[in-house]
């Protein structure tokens, strides 16, 4: 049983999987796997976000399609029984059988299931199933990745994952198979100076403590004064920022949000 | 893998080798090329225990996954065209070109007028009333390519040459080459052997104006598996951009957002903080340079004129400190001071070469302050190193295993018995096109498509030159001839009854076509065979390569389209009717050049197996001696000179002195920085025209190529409340809020030169008073004439054919100014009814 990964991390946004899933897929019919994709259709999407304040902005790339669930919804909500799963573990809608009745597509949780009006049928990634069948080792998007951002792996390598692998909306309780590393987390960035001194500070302490108490997180600025605090759990924080000889600060109840830039910091030398 | 009814050929495209698979035949599906490990004996770098090597498979770049788009497209010229209103042998109706539709003809009756019209304006004028032109990034290819076909047939005849400079690095062409030569690649340095040197001896990558890993055109995306690699190696990298760029989002350790047009300005201040601290590399300056400090100076030269002078502010009483700097660039003097530190103390990686802010105003100031940046630093020292945006980042590159090399080599004209020189001695540079055809005559100094040598920056053209005539004739090998600034002038060209005829032979209709009188079907490469190497543009641009080193026959994978015929083919038959066949082919057919090209060659297979595998993959020799750009000169200056004056690195430039002097304010022989003529300090102009349009690259087009493909546009077009598909404008909130404009809304982009529509998307992607518009739209005027509202959004509306400086006729496309307001699309929909139902869309052939 292989199934897709996305390291977030890795992946610069340059959408060719989502390219190489129309290649194969929009004008193609592979029966009895799939009929073609319609035009304006994503079986395979990279969605796009911005976070944060200039100059600490985060970009975040999230390839989003089928996510193989070991507890599928669409399976569950289809009444003409075209939805099934092969031994391989590949969840497919069969083209003939599915009535157009879009069930599956209202009980899909992650909005990956759409409806052919030319064919009058509802689709998804196949996870180029009738390439695999050939031999192909992977499917199309993961070919096409130029950064081994997506890749196609065996259930023992998710497995040696530990706590790294992440999946999407676990709250919806699918038991996904896609597995993610690194999905977009909320940060607290920021620019420590010394405004008398005219120079940006470096070991600067900046804890962040939840509000309402909580374990703290700390890191240090770096060389340009920058830091960013990651992991955060709680939705707002009380920030300081200590250096040796300089008077400390604190800025208390700072909401993240998903991302926030506090911009600068500055510091005053104790006299 | 195949399926039975499936065949996989291979051809290389502007994005890289690919498989594309034929049923039927036709292309179902295109993948990257690639290859079975025990086919390939790679080369590796090793660095600290952590190894590199290339990938078995090309990454390709986004459109050549939507080939079936784009060979396929609606918009492919199929068959010959003509202009409904354009009769040889009466009225041809100048005035209605980008107006009247077109009607097919077959190629005889194309032939005949072509061949009528060539004699007649021959025989009236003479060769020199034809003006020639080229689309500057056509089909990938090696004889199907205008060093080949084109050159050869127009050179052989004898036309005036339509002179675009060259364009993607032209502040590097001006001003670097006067440091430290290398004009045969018009001022960019050697890429072999970059990529070893970064991963073992740079510690720091800065990123000035550059976003490698999405515009690394011809060789894919292959740049992400590189910076990855030095990210583990623990290298840092810098981005210095008005554009937190994809290269800067995905590998940056910190972006310093900078006001564009001001370089020049932190590269000074930087010098200042190195000279002050003594942070830079004496002995090496001594040896190695002339010009930096008093005591390095060329001999009668009057005192005072030194880089260190201008720095320290005792010639024009402005010390370059970094608090100066920060008022010019925005950037924190602490940041400027701080990031000057690290790179003093880091062996430096600067990636600079191409970029937009090689394409502005005086843009070869920025050139010389980085080279001279880098001089400082000891040029050439391990891990000190100059790098480009594309085709500049290269690995092993063995010379004994010789390849077809690249475009530039001439194709057909490196194999042929005979080569012709251009019989035509004169050029229209392309800026100038309008003045010289509205009001001749004309002089003007350099802006040619090869400048080569000092020389060719102070050399006088006229137009018409004597003996020549005024032109009356255009062709133009490829729609789009490049991305020139100011559009409009282009069109009132277009229009001028003086151009008797024009003509276009393009795979697509779009733009250009859409004036031309006669229009030419011709293939893509997946229609025609070609041998290439992959990203080798031949001796032009030294080999940049870092994927596994091959060779790629370009099989004919799918029967012409339409009645397509390759460039080649069009101008072999045009040469025999005119009866020059001979001349022309020397009784070559496609496969004889082909064979020739290949024997040029040591690939160690036949040419019917090559021909057949489709691929050949070098194996690494073990006895490779890597030597980077520099390198040579770095360890024996006085052995390895450089070409110029001095045989060193000129940061004070004879040859600029002796052209213009001691104290030329857009070229003195020191860098400097200079504010632009359009630029955030150009008082006359920045309160009528607030915001400063950028240009970046587009990021799902190759210039104006694949404008129409869905797959791509989906992903970046801004659908209007009338469904219409916008080119999305990039701003910042607050300058979006002070103009009433929210996320989504369509606004009108204008200044005194044009107007365009355009989707509005915010971001904190830019500096503040900075608009990301891009140029490659295909053009939707809502009326005929030139400075017609473009629908389209293509920023060449807007921008100046202004030379960048008195120095250099190339393009400045980045200095623009530009305001924005939110559009009325029921008003335009109402005042415009024809242009808003698609008129005179550059796409419409009816």
């Amino acid at each position: 049983m292989k199934t897709l990964m996305l390291d977030v991390e890795k992946c610069i946004g340059c959408r060719n999987c989502q390219l190489a899933c129309k290649d194969e897929h929009v004008g193609n019919d592979w029966l009895p796997i799939a009929s073609s994709q319609s035009e304006g259709q994503f079986w395979m999407w990279i969605d796009q976000s911005e976070r944060g304040k200039q100059p600490k902005v985060h970009i975040d790339w999230l390839a989003v399609t089928c996510q193989q669930c070991e507890d599928a919804p669409c399976m569950a909500a289809c009444q003409s029984n075209a939805i099934y799963r092969r031994p391989d573990g590949i969840i497919l809608i069969d083209p003939k059988k599915c009535s157009g009745d879009q069930d599956c597509i209202a009980a899909c949780p992650y909005g990956v299931i759409y409806f052919n009006p030319e064919s009058n049928i509802a689709q998804k990634c196949t996870l180029c199933a009738h390439l695999l069948d050939r031999g192909w080792k992977e499917p199309r998007c993961v070919t096409a990745c130029p950064t081994e951002a997506l890749t196609f792996v065996d259930e023992e390598q998710v497995q040696a994952l530990d706590g790294r692998k992440e999946y999407l909306k676990p709250e919806e309780n699918t038991r996904p198979r896609m597995v993610y590393l690194g999905l977009p987390k909320p940060f607290l960035a920021g620019e420590v100076f010394s405004p008398t001194e005219d120079l940006c500070l470096e070991g600067v302490i900046v804890r962040a403590t939840p509000v309402g108490g909580g374990e703290s997180l700390t890191v240090q600025t770096n060389n340009y004064g920058d830091f960013s605090v990651k992991g955060l759990t709680s939705a707002a924080y009380n920030v300081s920022f200590e250096k040796e000889g300089y008077y400390p600060k604190q800025i208390s109840s700072l909401k993240i949000g998903e991302a926030l830039n506090i911009g600068e910091v500055k510091l005053y030398k104790k006299a | 893998m195949q399926a039975s009814d499936e065949k996989r050929f291979t051809t290389c495209t502007t994005s890289g080798p690919l498989f594309a698979h034929v049923k039927e035949g036709r292309i179902i599906r295109v993948e990257p090329m690639h290859f079975d490990a025990d086919e390939v004996l790679p080369w590796k770098v090793e660095v600290n225990g952590k190894t590199y090597t290339p990938p078995l498979k090309y990454p390709l770049l986004y459109w050549a996954h939507t080939a079936r788009k784009w060979v396929y497209s609606e918009n492919r010229v199929k068959y010959p065209m003509k202009r409904v209103d354009w009769d040889p042998n009466g009225e041809r109706h100048p005035e209605n070109r980008g107006k009247s539709g077109y009607v097919r003809i077959s190629w005889e009756e194309a032939f005949d007028l072509l061949v009528a019209e060539l004699a007649r304006v021959r025989q009236t004028y003479g060769p020199s009333a034809v003006l020639t032109g080229f689309s500057a990034h056509p089909e990938w290819g090696s004889m199907h390519y205008f060093f080949s076909d084109h050159f050869r047939f127009w050179h052989m005849l004898g036309s005036t040459s339509r002179e675009i400079t060259p364009i993607s690095w032209e502040g590097w062409t001006a001003g670097a080459a006067f440091m430290y030569g290398y004009f045969r690649g018009q001022g960019i340095l050697p890429a072999q052997d970059t990529f070893q040197d970064i991963s073992k001896d740079s510690d720091l990558i800065v990123l000035w104006g550059l976003d490698p890993i999405t515009h690394n055109i011809y060789n894919g995306i292959d740049t992400p598996r590189a910076f990855k690699f030095w990210r583990e190696l623990g290298k840092k990298v810098i981005l210095i951009d008005p554009l937190y760029n994809d290269t800067g989002t995905a590998y940056a350790d910190k972006w310093i957002p900078i006001i564009p047009g001001t370089d020049a300005a932190m590269g000074a201040a930087i010098a200042y903080i190195w000279i002050q601290e003594g942070a830079y590399d004496q002995e090496y300056l001594n040896t190695h340079t002339i010009g930096f400090d008093e005591e390095h100076m060329p001999e009668g030269v009057p005192a005072g004129l030194s880089f260190k002078n201008y720095i320290l502010g005792l010639k024009d009483g402005v010390a370059k400190t970094p608090e100066w700097a920060e008022k010019i660039t925005s950037v924190p003097s602490r940041v400027i001071r701080e990031l000057a530190h690290e790179w003093a103390s880091k062996p430096t990686s600067l990636w600079a070469m191409y970029g937009g802010a090689c394409r502005r105003a005086f843009a070869h100031e920025m050139a010389r302050m980085m080279v001279t940046l880098q001089a400082m630093q000891g040029l050439g020292k391990p891990g000190v190193n100059l790098i480009g945006g594309i085709l500049n980042l290269s690995a092993q590159y063995d010379q004994r295993q010789l390849g077809p090399t690249g475009y530039a080599d001439g194709g057909i004209n490196a194999v042929s018995e005979a080569y012709y020189p251009n019989q035509v001695p004169q050029v229209i540079n392309s800026l100038l096109l309008k003045d010289a055809i509205e009001n001749p005559p004309l002089k003007w100094k350099g802006g040619m498509f090869m400048m080569d040598s000092p020389q060719a920056f102070v050399t006088e053209h006229e137009y018409p030159m004597e003996g020549c005539s005024e032109v009356h004739m255009i062709w133009h090998r490829g729609s789009t001839q490049v991305n020139n600034p100011d559009r409009n002038r282009d069109v009132a060209v277009y229009q001028n009854p003086k151009i008797e005829t024009m003509v276009v032979q393009a795979p697509w209709f779009d733009r250009d076509c859409r004036y031309a009188d006669l229009v030419l079907p011709t293939t893509t490469n997946f229609e025609r065979q070609d041998l290439t190497e992959p990203g080798s543009v031949g001796q032009y641009i030294p080999p940049a390569w870092i994927g596994l080193r091959s060779a790629v026959f370009h099989q004919r994978c799918i029967d012409p389209v339409g009645e397509s015929k390759t460039d080649l083919e069009i101008y072999s038959e045009l040469a025999q009717r005119l009866g020059l066949g001979q001349e022309y082919t020397e009784g070559n057919t496609e496969e004889d050049w082909l064979k020739k090209l290949y024997a040029k060659t040591n690939i160690p297979m036949t040419y019917d197996e090559f021909k057949e595998k489709g691929y050949y993959v070098w194996p690494a020799l073990p006895d490779y001696k890597p030597c980077k750009q520099m390198e040579e000169f770095y360890q024996d200056p006085e052995n390895n000179k450089l070409d110029t004056p001095s045989g060193k690195i000129e940061i004070f430039s004879q040859w600029l002195y002796k052209f213009y002097g001691a104290d030329n304010p857009e070229i003195p022989p020191v860098p400097h920085y200079i504010p632009e003529w359009e630029g955030r300090y150009t008082e006359e102009l920045i309160d009528k025209y607030p915001l400063q349009l950028l240009q970046a690259h587009p990021k799902y087009r190759f210039h104006g190529k694949f404008n129409d493909v869905s797959w791509l546009a989906e992903n970046y077009k801004i659908k209007g409340s009338d469904g219409y598909p916008y080119e999305p404008i990039y701003m910042r909130p607050e300058d979006a809020e002070a103009r009433g404009l929210v996320d989504g809304d369509i606004a009108r982009v204008f200044n005194d030169r044009g107007q365009v529509l355009a989707g509005v998307v915010l971001t904190e992607r830019l500096v503040p008073g900075v608009a990301w518009l891009t140029y490659g739209s295909w053009n939707d005027p809502l009326e005929p004439e030139p400075g017609a509202l473009d629908r389209a959004g293509d920023a060449n509306n807007l921008t100046p054919a202004r030379r960048m400086s008195i120095h250099h006729a190339g393009i400045a496309s980045n200095t623009t100014l530009v305001e924005v307001e939110k559009a009325d699309l029921e008003a335009l929909a109402a005042a415009y009814p024809d242009g808003w139902a698609g008129k005179y869309r550059t796409w419409n052939k009816e």
